[in-house]
């Protein structure tokens, strides 16, 4: 990447209406990352019929920021009421609650948010260097290189997104059908449209996402026992009190203290975050678990110990940010907020992918330095966030659920102005409670929505290109070296499950897919 | 609502199979080797694997009832306020056109405040700001189309 390219990125990024996009994006992620029960995805799936009216670089800087802060300030409900904000955090609520009780909540939520910040900046940084580096090398990628790419962003995406890689791999192909509704691309035949004119155009993604992440949250919250701990709900121990300490005080002796954890944290958040479907919440996990194995004192963990917070929350941002390596740099969307964001891309004319680095370099640098002025914002945003904390879990839930039910219905409604995509975000909200009510993660049915005519178009280019010999899949280099590993992927996963029937009673990795 | 899986599995199965039979159906292009009955196809054999997968491991699971139905009274009012996010949108939709955003809007707002437990004097004061902001941004800012209804004429 040449200065020139960065320096005129950097004045885009400048501009007054990005820069407030960030701001508002921050502050709103904020908000909606604070409250429990409300996630960053959903958080992202309501912005989405607002960057309709945006350009493209304020609409992305708007996603950036907002699920920055969204799942940072996802920290504060752990800490403070030991309720994960996203499946991120569940990795060390435990760890943060135990020093709210002792007293350390500010502590707690300083760490959070200061590392986190760090962890996304350096995510950033691997993301501004790796990037156009990829995409240089990614430019020979033919159709049949982009057909495995999107296979394997697929095949990941089932296979970690929760405890069941067969539920995942339903909840995949259901996505990908829903793709298939309309027009057929290449043809132009109509495919399970039953005659409906509105169905000719295909399912718009937008309100199957407000539908899956937003509605079918609200009614998951309002059919669960309201049993939900406010700010001060003590059980004998010393109450969060968010107002009496200083927020980041100590901070720096942390930082020194502890230089390996956040090393090894922000290293395995941004290497493991930028494979297609792993992103940052299972890089937390397994920096948590990394953390205690090599920690001198591991017997501390689980007891408010700071090692563990420091190393996970670093991995936890920095897999955020790296997670964009495969959406920008491939088109491929690696988790449910990139798929938006690519989505959100395609409706502006800007096609993620190794041509967008060649052709329009600005545009995709531009959006790697909103990723840096997002996660610089933490640090003040993060000051205010752990002074007003217990003011934001306050606001009761009789009044925000009804604002957001309102904020589905119009924002399913504005993408075409028409009722029927109302009638699809309820549709789809309801399957999405009904999905999860039964072991089925919600996430890969937006991948599978956003990959499936990336997968049939340059599957059918392919075969066009190869006069429909499927051998053609191997003649590439690259291609065959992925079509092996994807081939691998499956035989493997295949092995492990019967490993895992023969020898019944092991336990499965946790199920975070309850909190995406 | 908890269904089995020895009952999901089979409906998978089924769904799958059906859209098959719909792929199946679409006519093909002369000298087109893979059509657009390529993806639907494929996904719908996945569902009967699949299906037949969670079939399988359904069986081997404890015996539950094929059917479990959450038990919505116990929710209480929550229950009623989940029942009337739904249908209050669903009947939003009906009256969308001829009443308008704002006041199906605060209707439904209105009623969902009530059945969560919100005070009136909360009730009556968010609803409508809240509300009417929000016809303003995406009417008068955005210039989304939205039906002012019965308020046509009287709201800028």
């Amino acid at each position: 990447m040449s200065p020139a390219t960065l320096l005129e990125s950097l004045g885009m990024v400048l501009q007054v209406q990005v820069l407030l996009a960030i701001l508002g994006g921050a502050v709103y992620g904020l908000f909606i990352g604070a409250l429990p029960g409300l996630t960053a995805t959903m958080a992202t799936a309501l912005l989405v019929p607002l960057t309709f009216y945006m350009a493209p670089l304020p609409a992305i800087a708007l996603i950036v920021s907002s699920t920055a802060m969204a799942i940072t300030a996802g920290d504060i409900p752990g800490a403070l009421l030991r309720i994960p904000g996203t499946p991120a955090s569940a990795a060390y609520t435990e760890e943060s609650y135990a020093m709210t009780r002792r007293g350390d909540a500010v502590r707690a939520l300083s760490i959070g948010f200061f590392f986190s910040a760090l962890g996304g900046l350096i995510g950033a940084g691997a993301l501004l260097v790796t990037g156009p580096l990829l995409a240089r090398v990614s430019l020979n990628f033919s159709s049949f290189e982009f057909f495995w790419l999107a296979v394997l962003g697929l095949l990941a995406c089932a296979l970690v997104s929760g405890s069941n890689p067969v539920k995942g791999g339903v909840s995949l192909v259901l996505g990908v059908l829903v793709s298939t509704v309309g027009l057929d691309i290449t043809t132009g035949q109509p495919r399970f449209t039953f005659g409906s004119l509105e169905l000719m155009g295909g399912v718009s993604f937008i309100p199957v996402m407000i539908g899956m992440f937003a509605f079918s949250e609200i009614l998951r919250g309002l059919s669960a026992k309201d049993d939900t701990p406010r700010p001060g709900d003590g059980d004998g121990d010393r109450p969060a009190d968010t107002r009496s300490q200083r927020p980041f005080q100590g901070i720096w002796g942390l930082f020194r203290r502890y230089p390996l954890s956040v090393l090894r944290g922000t290293s395995l958040g941004a290497s493991l975050g930028a494979l297609p479907g792993v992103g940052g919440d299972l890089a937390a996990w397994i920096a948590y678990g990394v953390s205690a194995r090599f920690s001198k004192t591991p017997e501390r963990f689980g007891k408010g110990h700071e090692e563990g917070l420091i190393e996970a929350t670093s991995a936890n941002n920095a897999g955020l940010s790296s997670a964009w390596i495969p959406a920008l740099v491939f088109g491929i969307p690696g988790d449910a907020v990139t798929a938006i964001a690519v989505g959100v891309l395609y409706m502006k004319g800007v096609a993620p992918g190794p041509r967008l680095f060649a052709e329009n370099p600005t545009m995709p640098t531009a959006i790697i330095l909103c990723f840096f002025v997002a996660n610089l914002l933490l640090f003040p945003l993060g000051y205010v966030a752990i002074r007003a904390a217990r003011l934001v879990l306050a606001v009761p839930r009789n009044v925000i659920v009804p604002m957001i039910l309102i904020c589905c219905f119009l924002g399913s409604f504005a993408i075409n102005n028409t009722l029927f995509g109302v009638a699809i975000m309820l549709v789809a909200g309801l399957a999405g409670y009904l999905m999860e009510r039964n072991g089925f993660p919600i996430a890969p049915v937006i991948l599978g929505l956003v990959l499936g005519p990336v997968l049939e178009s340059n599957f059918i280019m392919s075969m066009q290109i190869a006069r429909g010999d499927l051998a053609g899949f191997f003649d590439r280099p690259v291609s065959a070296v992925l079509g092996v590993f994807v081939i691998a992927v499956i035989a493997l996963t295949i092995l492990s499950r019967i490993r895992k029937a023969l020898r019944p009673g092991r336990a499965d990795r946790p199920d975070t897919s309850y909190i995406q | 609502m908890r269904i089995a899986d020895r009952l999901l599995g089979p409906v998978l199965a089924l769904f799958g199979l059906f859209v098959i039979w719909e792929a199946h159906k679409l006519p093909a292009v002369p000298g087109v080797r893979f059509g657009a009955d390529l993806l639907p196809t494929g996904a719908g054999v996945l569902l009967v694997l699949f299906g037949g997968l969670i079939l399988l491991s359904g069986l081997r699971q404890p015996q539950e009832a094929l059917l479990h139905l959450d038990d919505w009274k116990a929710r209480g009012l929550n229950g009623v306020a989940a029942l009337w996010a739904f249908g209050g949108l669903l009947l939003g939709m009906v009256l969308f056109e001829p009443l308008g955003f704002p006041l199906t809007g605060i209707l439904f707002m209105a009623g969902m405040m009530a059945l969560m437990g919100a005070r009136a004097a909360v009730i009556v004061t968010v609803a409508p700001i809240f509300v009417l902001l929000l016809h303003y941004v995406f009417s008068g800012l955005l210039k989304v189309s939205l039906p002012a209804g019965v308020l046509d004429g009287v709201l800028p």
